[in-house]
């Protein structure tokens, strides 16, 4: 096993277009670190150069200390899990299994013996003589795991690995991948587009937009305290309200306007957060996650800011109910912006109904308006 | 993430591994066609060794344009792809409706309709001669049986019913072909397209023209263009047919050229008629390639 | 419903018998006796059954050195167009280069070249070296129309193959020609196959260029040959029906076992190109 290095990557196509650009990362040895983004971010491009299957513009890749820059896919030492699975139609699973040892000229019996043992980690072994299309849609997704695990490279590459299963299905083969993955300790770069993935899988999450490396960071870190405003909007679902807020008063008097509002804020709001000081009388954009609107029960009565909302539409869950409603959004000069709350089911709510939820003020995220780097 | 990088290496592979096809091909075809060009412009008879052999410029393509029997050609050829490929067109058409709509296109019938496109087309004319042969064949023995005049019988005697039979073969041999290209076109139209139309209350028919036709015009034109290009090439038939009789009635572009070269020995003359030949299937390839809108260039892999 | 049903049946169906009935007429009439052949309203099954017609062209005629012309002509020119076919298309669908649509667009222009524009210089040539009733004679002009052909269909077929299994084999640790031979090459196979079919059966087909560069009998194809059978004052129709039934027989088989490959190979060639 060993750590991936990708430092100062750089990817530009002939017509122009730069897939990447200075792109670092360090996966450590035995992480499991995934790389998400929407699609067409680059994300596929970074997984690519490190396999040996496109060649970098500029920029060095190493693994496990050794840079791998010149060396060609099958000299790299790792192995790689597609989307779609690529298992060698014409050959039947334990020859697909077998095929990366083969190559490699291991002996006849350590084959068998190694094939065996993944098929019975895997739950293979009544297959081992079907070809792939003979096999659902889970087994042909665990035949390609077991290929790469099988010959215990140096890392394993996933492209976006789960996507072509059912929702169900996808859930199981989640934890069944991270199970496996802490029991071989192995080294994994996980691409996908999918951020519930990310949140779940990644001991690291590295967030991928436009060719550029937004944030690195653990999974909770990420969600709360995304680096800026493409992090904070891409991860977490429903996605985080918008909306431009400009902070005014001193003392006691401190307030927030946002959507025609004003809310309290405490009077050492802008000590506990001094990113804020040279934003007061400007504009800026606030940011707040459906799940931090709270009901206005009581005891917090007299704490919170409120916030009066009408409610369009409600969408019942079950464990959660979600209230879209609009917010005018003066300060940006446009109409409206479309919010969504996650409320609790015994708040009680339908659509074209006046409701007043409370907000924390700690809950708020704040970005500049033209960088959109968190604040 | 599409398109890709354009490393050097991935370039010279490329070529490397097209240039033996392609330098086979100029070889086997464009240079024989300069050679034509260049034969057109010569006056070369082998039949006459005593006639001067040498450069006459446009003469032979003078006398090309001014023979009758060059005009005659040329308007056989058009007419017989017209009416031949038309034909096909719309029995082709019938069949792979009524095809598809029976789902019986089992292993043993598709095999049968394979077959006469499978065969050469000379031998399909040599069957269709025998069917006619005013003595003993199947179709005059049918014409007797409906009273016509003994006259008629001999089909290839008379220039209309010469063509007829002429074209009657190439309908035989070609429509399968057809079929099945329509077919397939056919088999790619998504079946919720009918259940939508159905639901929004079209009858057969107009789900026949509202969404059948359009959605098949691609595989029409295709099949079109290969059976156009095919039929205005046109010999086997003629030579196994009728050899261009009666008289010059049946003969083609491809039939004339061939009886100036290797009949009358005229090698600078016909020459001059390939030209004209190669020069107007030229312009409807490249009509061709334009109307497909150069496809190739949209499939790059991505 | 029921009675469209029916009709679109009967039209199936009659579609069907007319296209086999010529077939099954010649094959009766190959076997009938000369005085049956030639009798105004003939019978329609043969009695008794003869084989003379089958005797006299394989022993008199010599046909079967008219077949085994055409195994090797378009045998030949099939492999000679699938391995360099092959190359170029593998070129064509994988690698990316400038100048492809060029190359494509080219082809197609020379696939629908009129094959009677080469003959008068190809047949001063082969005068010239002596190569009239020579298989070359045969095997290279097929290439003009056989090559473009073939580097079409297999660059089509190409295309459908998942070349992430190709980059697969590369990770797990095959080098570049060893992932195309273990990988590619299995995957190309039925297409490279069906390819090989269709140009077999157009060279085998080829009328004109046979007939201009033979003049003998023992070195003409099977389509020129049957042509040449009849003489100026007689024409032995038995045996031309028994040749036609003769190179029949192998082509119904053919098509028989390989219809489905067959016309996956006449659509690949259409609807995508």
């Amino acid at each position: 096993m060993a750590g991936i290095v990708i430092s100062g990557l750089h990817k530009t196509y002939p017509n122009g277009a730069a897939a990447l650009q200075d792109f670092h990362l360090a996966v450590a040895d035995g992480e499991f670190l995934v790389l998400v983004g929407p699609s067409g971010c680059g994300k596929s491009t970074v997984l690519r150069c490190v396999a040996g299957l496109e060649r970098p513009t500029l920029g060095t890749i190493s693994v496990g200390g050794r840079v791998v820059n010149d060396l060609p896919p099958q000299e790299r030492d790792l192995a790689m899990v597609f989307q779609t699975y690529a298992l060698y139609p014409h050959m039947t699973v334990f020859d697909n299994l077998a095929f990366g040892l083969k190559m490699r000229r291991r002996p006849q019996e350590e084959i068998g013996k190694a094939v065996a043992a993944v098929a019975e980690k895997l739950g293979l072994k009544a297959h081992l003589h079907k070809k792939p299309r003979e096999l659902s849609g889970g087994e042909r997704q665990r035949v390609a795991l077991g290929r790469a695990i099988v010959r215990q490279p140096q890392a394993f590459l996933m492209d976006e690995p789960l996507s072509n299963l059912d929702a169900a299905l996808r859930v199981k083969m989640r934890t069944e991948l991270l199970k496996l993955q802490r029991e071989l300790k192995t080294t994994v770069l996980y691409v996908t587009h999918d951020q519930t993935e990310a949140l779940t899988m990644g001991d690291r999450v590295a967030v991928l937009h436009s060719g550029r490396l937004q944030q690195v960071a653990p999974p909770r870190e990420i969600y709360d305290h995304p680096a800026n405003r493409l992090v904070a909007g891409f991860i977490g679902s429903p996605a985080m309200n918008f909306i431009t807020a400009r902070i005014t008063g001193k003392g006691d008097g401190l307030v927030l306007h946002l959507g025609g509002q004003t809310l309290p804020l405490p009077g050492d709001y802008l000590e506990r957060r001094p990113g804020l000081k040279n934003y007061q009388q400007k504009n800026l954009i606030a940011g707040l996650r459906p799940e931090h609107f709270l009901p206005l029960t009581g005891a917090r009565r007299g704490m919170l800011g409120r916030l009066k909302i009408r409610v369009e539409v409600l969408e019942t869950l079950g464990p959660v109910n979600y209230a879209h409603f609009s917010l005018p959004d003066p300060l940006a000069g446009r109409e409206a912006a479309a919010w969504v709350a996650a409320l609790d089911p015994t708040v009680p709510a339908a659509p074209g109904q006046d409701l007043e939820v409370a907000i924390e003020p700690r809950h708020i995220h704040f970005f500049d308006p033209e960088t959109g780097k968190a604040l | 993430m599409k398109s890709g990088q354009l490393p050097f290496r991935e370039a010279r592979w490329g070529y490397l591994l097209a240039a033996p096809a392609l330098l086979v091909i100029a070889l086997v075809a464009l240079y024989p066609l300069g050679c034509t060009l260049w034969l057109s412009f010569q006056q070369k008879i082998i039949k006459l060794p005593w006639l001067h052999t040498g450069w006459v410029g446009l003469a032979n393509y003078r006398e090309l344009f001014t023979d009758t029997r060059f005009w005659q050609a040329l308007a056989h050829t058009v007419m017989f792809t017209v009416v031949s490929v038309g034909l096909e067109l719309v029995l082709g058409l019938l069949a792979a409706l009524a095809i598809h709509r029976a789902r019986i296109l089992t292993g043993l019938t598709r095999a049968a309709v394979l077959l006469p496109w499978a065969i050469p087309t000379v031998v399909a004319a040599v069957m269709w001669l025998f069917l006619v042969n005013p003595a003993f064949g199947l179709i005059p023995m049918g014409l007797r049986f409906l009273g016509l005049p003994e006259t008629c019988q001999v089909l290839l005697a008379h220039p209309a019913s010469a063509w007829a039979v002429i074209i009657a073969t190439d309908v035989w041999k070609n429509t399968p072909f057809m079929t099945l290209m329509l077919l397939a076109g056919l088999q790619v139209i998504p079946v919720d397209l009918y259940e939508a139309a159905a639901l929004d209350g079209a009858s057969r028919w107009q789900a026949c023209r509202r969404i059948t036709l359009p959605l098949l015009v691609p595989a029409i034109l295709v099949a079109l263009i290969f059976r156009t290009a095919q039929a205005f090439m046109v010999f086997g038939h003629i030579y196994a047919l009728t050899g261009g009789g009666p008289g010059t009635a049946t003969e083609t572009l491809a039939f004339l050229n061939y009886q100036a070269i290797l009949n009358d020995m005229r090698f600078g003359y016909g020459s001059a008629l390939s030209v004209v030949i190669f020069l107007g299937s030229l312009a409807f390839a490249l009509f061709y390639l334009s109307a497909m809108g150069l496809q190739v260039k949209g499939e790059e892999r991505s | 419903m029921k009675r469209s049903g029916v009709s679109v049946h009967l039209a199936t169906v009659l579609f069907i018998l007319l296209s086999f009935f010529p077939f099954f007429w010649t094959l009766l009439s190959s076997l009938k006796p000369a005085s049956q052949l030639f009798q105004i309203n003939p019978p329609f099954w043969p009695q008794p059954c003869t084989w003379e017609n089958y005797r006299a062209i394989f022993l008199e005629r010599r046909f079967y050195l008219n077949i085994l012309n055409s195994v090797v002509v378009a045998g030949a020119a099939t492999g000679v167009c699938v391995a360099l076919g092959s190359l170029a298309a593998y070129g064509l669908a994988r690698l990316r280069f400038r100048g492809k649509s060029i190359i494509l667009g080219f082809i197609l222009v020379v696939s629908l070249f009129p094959p009677v524009a080469i003959v008068s210089p190809l047949f001063l040539l082969f005068e010239k070296t002596r190569l009239i009733n020579t298989y070359l004679a045969l095997i290279l002009p097929y290439l003009t129309f056989a090559l473009p052909l073939t580097i079409w269909l297999l660059t089509v077929f190409f295309r459908q193959i998942p070349w992430e299994l190709e980059e697969a084999a590369r990770l797990d640790g095959a080098g570049p020609l060893r992932a195309f031979w273990e990988v590619t090459l299995p995957l190309a196979a039925p297409g490279i196959f069906t390819t090989a079919i269709l140009t077999f059966i157009y060279c085998w087909n080829e009328f004109l260029f046979a007939l201009a560069f033979t003049t003998n009998d023992a070195s003409r194809t099977i389509p020129v040959a049957i042509v040449m059978f009849s003489g100026y004052h007689t024409v032995p129709w038995g045996q031309i029906l028994a040749a036609v039934t003769v190179v029949t027989v192998p082509v119904a088989a053919l098509v028989l076992v390989l219809q489905r490959r067959i016309i996956s190979g006449l659509t690949a060639g259409a609807i995508k190109g």
